[in-house]
């Protein structure tokens, strides 16, 4: 026998563990994949939007240089400004554009919307404002190494907030340029006087002096992602959540419905076994009517014969008669002792406790010693026959009961001879008395048991030993059968308990 | 009474029962045999002529059944649907006499078409007078099947 050690507290909390493992890794899968996603569509949406504003700038830019310029000069070759007029304000495209970008975020901010940083950033610059930190300059020189590269963006902490960077190149540096960019001694007189220092100066055509940058903050998207990523994944976990607990409810409901099934199906086996019950007492109740009555017939009816007998002169039958109604009368005493027996087994079983079978037989054999010795028969008992948990004193009236039995039907056998004996077949273990009486056709086999149920009318015996031998072993759950080959041939009495109620002689 | 002779079988395991219905036939000298057999099994064989029965002349067909219904090996409600299925024995008259008053036991008796349910009584004067009464109605009232 196995002992169950898992406890049923430990197991349903280690079905949870899984599902919450799985649940965890679901959660932080969905939740970085979204969040990735998120965030790469609002930073390409912010880059869409700054883009568009450096792009618009360098639009500026090429006006400045492709329009504004030209026309100036004409109208300086014209005479109608002086040769060597200068104003940062109409020549410098990195002024202008500096000073619209001021303006823009004044309107940004009065339409209630960010600032945007904007900065044109030289390493040769003429104003201070426009010099180069060391990424700036860095950058500068990437963008002029590597021509097929148009943009650059990153994300940035300034101030502990998120930005994104995003820079181009300034204009490629170009012939007209070089009027105000080339040799210092080559610029406008305005300009030199304006500008003292190098910066701005020496410029060759074909480079990028300068870069435009922008950065915004993306903190706002950021955080929109995380709230979208975090909803999202919050909603698939319930999902999951949902799913496994329907699962484990259906898991519960399906035990439920299994137990009641069970219950259900074992009622039907307690209803089905009662109704057996029933029919048994139906058929008690009938037969004990009917063969209590039989001996009361016999009782009356002679009774009246003998007077009769007695007053018309007749004599020689009655002492016969007077017989009859005293057997009758035996009998009825018989079965009434004998019913009472059988009524009481059911009840009255006694406490099981290990018997050793061979003294139980041996005790039986005692028993029927009178019987035996009157039949001249022999019985052979197997040794070392196993121990059985039993109520010893009915097993030991089942014992007796089959060896009368044998003893009472051996016909005209002239040498008796009885084996008790155990045999061991399909895990099981069968006690027999076979004997070598007058055997029971195959068509009596199954109501050999029933009450009163006698094969030879006029046989000795009440008809209540096997009905009594059956009673026992069904009490201990155990059966009970007859195998003969036939009339002539012998027969052997099978007695089989449960298995649990054996126990190995040591 | 035209000196035919008339045969009743008896199928009775109690013996002293048996012993009661035979005297009683006697004394009322309607049948001039009566045949009696303990059990189910020997009934079938006597009717059917099989197992020792074979001879018509020592075992002619009954003029008239009393069949007992709790009878070893075969019993009785058996024995009676055998016979009434039977072409050449249906129309035997079958009397069950019997201990048994229980309703079960007469309804499957009449529906296996026995000509006559009876309980045998517990006094001596009325068993006398039934099996007179039985008698005479059966073999000499009745007009018999042969």
């Amino acid at each position: 026998m196995s002992i169950d050690i898992s406890l049923p507290g430990f197991g349903r909390c280690r079905r949870f563990i899984m599902p919450v493992v799985i649940t965890t890794i679901i959660m932080i899968i969905v939740a970085t994949v979204i969040y990735n996603a998120l965030s790469a569509f609002f930073i390409k949406d912010a880059e869409y939007k700054i883009k568009n504003v450096l792009l618009s700038h360098r639009g500026l830019h090429s006006y400045i240089q492709k329009v504004m310029h030209p026309a100036f000069y004409a109208a300086r070759d014209a005479g109608k400004v002086a040769q060597d007029y200068y104003s940062p304000k109409i020549f410098s495209s990195s002024y202008i554009v500096r000073n619209i970008h001021s303006f823009y975020n004044e309107e940004l901010k009065k339409a209630g919307l960010p600032e945007i940083y904007y900065k044109m950033a030289s390493d040769n610059p003429r104003n201070p404002v426009n010099r180069a930190d060391a990424s700036e300059t860095t950058l500068i020189r990437m963008f002029n190494d590597n021509r097929d590269i148009t943009e650059f963006r990153k994300i940035i902490m300034v101030g502990g907030s998120k930005y994104l960077y995003y820079a181009i190149p300034f204009l490629e540096t170009n012939s007209s340029c070089i009027r105000c960019h080339g040799k210092r001694a080559d610029a406008p007189q305005g300009l030199q006087a304006l500008y003292p220092g190098e910066g701005g100066f020496n410029e060759k055509t074909g480079v990028y002096r300068a870069i435009e940058s922008i950065r915004v903050p993306i903190s706002d998207e950021i955080t929109t992602a995380t709230v979208l990523a975090c909803s999202i994944s919050a909603g698939f976990v319930a999902m999951f959540m949902l799913f496994f607990f329907n699962r484990r409810l259906k898991v519960i409901v399906d035990e439920k419905t299994s137990t009641l099934e069970a219950e259900v199906v074992e009622r039907k086996s307690r209803e089905a076994d009662l109704e057996i019950k029933n029919a048994e007492l139906e058929r008690f109740t009938y037969t004990v009517s009917h063969d209590l009555k039989s001996p009361l017939i016999t009782i009356k009816s002679y009774t009246g014969s003998i007077k009769k007998d007695l007053s018309s002169g007749r004599f020689d039958r009655i002492e016969k008669d007077l017989e009859r109604v005293s057997a009758a009368g035996d009998k009825m005493a018989v079965l009434l002792d004998s019913l009472l027996e059988l009524s009481r087994i059911g009840q009255v079983i006694h406490a099981l406790e290990a018997v050793d079978m061979n003294m139980l037989v041996d005790d039986a054999v005692k028993n029927v010693a009178g019987l035996l010795q009157e039949k001249g028969a022999k019985i052979v008992v197997q040794p070392e026959l196993p121990t059985v948990w039993c109520d010893r004193q009915r097993i030991g009236e089942v014992i007796q009961n089959l060896l009368e039995n044998a003893l009472k039907y051996m016909g005209e056998q002239s040498k008796p001879h009885i084996l008790f004996g155990v045999r061991r077949e399909y895990g099981t273990t069968t006690f027999f008395v076979q004997d070598n009486g007058i055997g029971v056709d195959e068509k009596y086999q199954q109501n050999i048991f029933g009450l009163f149920n006698k094969l030879d009318a006029g046989s000795v015996g009440t008809g209540i030993g096997l009905a009594l031998v059956k009673r026992i072993v069904e009490v201990h759950g155990g059966t009970v059968w007859v195998e003969s080959e036939g009339l002539g041939k012998g027969s052997t009495f099978c007695f089989r308990l449960p298995d649990h109620n054996l126990k190995e002689t040591q | 009474m035209n000196g035919e002779p008339l045969t009743i079988l008896l199928v009775e395991d109690n013996p002293d029962h048996a012993e009661l219905v035979m005297r009683n036939m006697e004394d009322s000298q309607v049948a001039n045999r009566i045949i009696h057999v303990e059990d189910g099994e020997a009934a079938l064989d006597y009717l059917f002529g099989r197992a020792g029965y074979a001879d018509r002349n020592s075992f002619p067909l009954p003029h008239l059944m009393l069949l007992d219904l709790r009878l070893p090996k075969i019993d009785g409600l058996q024995v009676l649907k055998e016979v009434k299925t039977n072409a050449a024995l249906k129309a035997l008259p079958v009397v069950v006499l019997t201990t048994s008053a229980a309703e079960r036991d007469m309804a499957m008796a009449y529906e296996y078409h026995a000509n006559s349910y009876v309980t045998k009584p517990v006094s001596f004067e009325e068993f006398s007078k039934l099996l007179g009464d039985l008698g005479f109605y059966w073999l000499a009232w009745n007009k018999r099947p042969w």
